[in-house]
């Protein structure tokens, strides 16, 4: 299971990431995010929606109304211009979090 | 929480419950699960209130606005009520204090009505016995009894200039003194306190009943 802190920092990654792969909802993203990670991402539903309407004022993805399958109403998003940018900063920050972790876990210790 | 952020939640959670379903849950199962993953409304309420924030003050703001017409509506038409009924008694022939008194108690009356009513009306749009968009309609009576009130007690203060001479009044013209805030402070705690022990008893009774 993964600490609250570091799921709530790593919620906007993950969301731009999945709506670059293509269009999604809500509840989808949360399913493609649960499944990729095998469980160990669990997020608290809600709080999902409040991050989706954050970017979504930043302009950084792009919401629109569509009528489900079941005809009901719901709200799709894709990620926009400047949210393809936002993903590339926040991939190469996170990736330098994890080079440096990795070195530092994988390094030999020092015996001399 | 705006309609749009209802709508969007609702459809997860009939989605969310859809799929449980399809596992072979009951549909009530189903729905307290789903629930419990959507999170709790204390929680999604204050989420959603960092992303509308604007939203939420503008609500906060119409109810205080609300509040400070409906306070001040009430209060000239009580004023007026009292100088009414202070007037009619010095015209009676009574003294000067009962003329006071009897102010006051007009005050006392008419606020413990106010907020009794208030007390009912909110018990019963909680039971669901009144939908809470259809309370709206308090801002119109609202709006009439602001007039009427001012009304109320430009006749009230007439009556009284003419009515009530200053000597009988002087003892009583108690709202700017000390003294006078000693008796406003005492009618509200009146007024809490009929509330109070009206509605334990009416409380005890309806427990009784049931």
């Amino acid at each position: 299971m993964i600490s609250r802190e570091l799921i709530a920092a790593s919620t906007r990654p993950l969301v731009l990431a999945v709506l670059s792969k293509g269009e999604s909802y809500g509840y989808s993203i949360i399913q493609q995010v649960r499944e990729l990670s095998g469980g160990e991402l669990e997020w608290s539903e809600g709080m999902l929606y409040p991050v989706l309407h954050r970017l979504e004022q930043e302009k950084l993805i792009i919401g629109s109304w569509k009528e489900s399958e079941s005809g009901r109403k719901r709200k799709y998003y894709r990620v926009s211009a400047s949210g393809g940018r936002a993903m590339a900063t926040e991939r190469r920050q996170w990736l330098a979090v994890h080079d440096t972790l990795t070195a530092l876990w994988d390094s030999k210790p020092c015996l001399t | 929480m705006t309609h749009q952020n209802a709508v969007e939640l609702e459809s997860h959670l009939r989605e969310s419950i859809a799929d449980l379903v399809a596992k072979g849950l009951r549909e009530r199962e189903a729905f307290m699960i789903a629930s419990l993953r959507l999170g709790t409304p204390d929680m999604l309420s204050r989420e959603f209130c960092k992303v509308n924030g604007n939203y939420v003050w503008k609500g906060r703001t119409i109810w205080m606005l609300f509040g400070f017409v409906g306070g001040s509506a009430f209060a000239s038409t009580f004023a007026g009520i009292a100088a009414i009924a202070g007037a009619t008694t010095a015209f009676v022939g009574l003294s000067g204090t009962s003329t006071g008194l009897v102010s006051i108690a007009a005050t006392v009356v008419c606020w413990t009505i106010l907020f009794w009513s208030l007390w009912q009306g909110g018990q019963r749009v909680q039971t669901g016995a009144i939908d809470r968009a259809a309370s709206f309609g308090w801002l119109a009576s609202l709006v009439a009894l602001s007039g009427f009130g001012h009304g109320l007690s430009i006749v009230g203060r007439t009556m009284h200039i003419s009515k009530v001479t200053v000597e009988e009044f002087g003892k009583s013209a108690y709202w700017t003194s000390i003294g006078g805030l000693v008796i406003n402070v005492c009618v509200v705690a009146a007024c809490i306190a009929i509330i109070v022990l009206f509605g334990r008893s009416r409380l005890e009774q309806t427990e009784r009943v049931a």
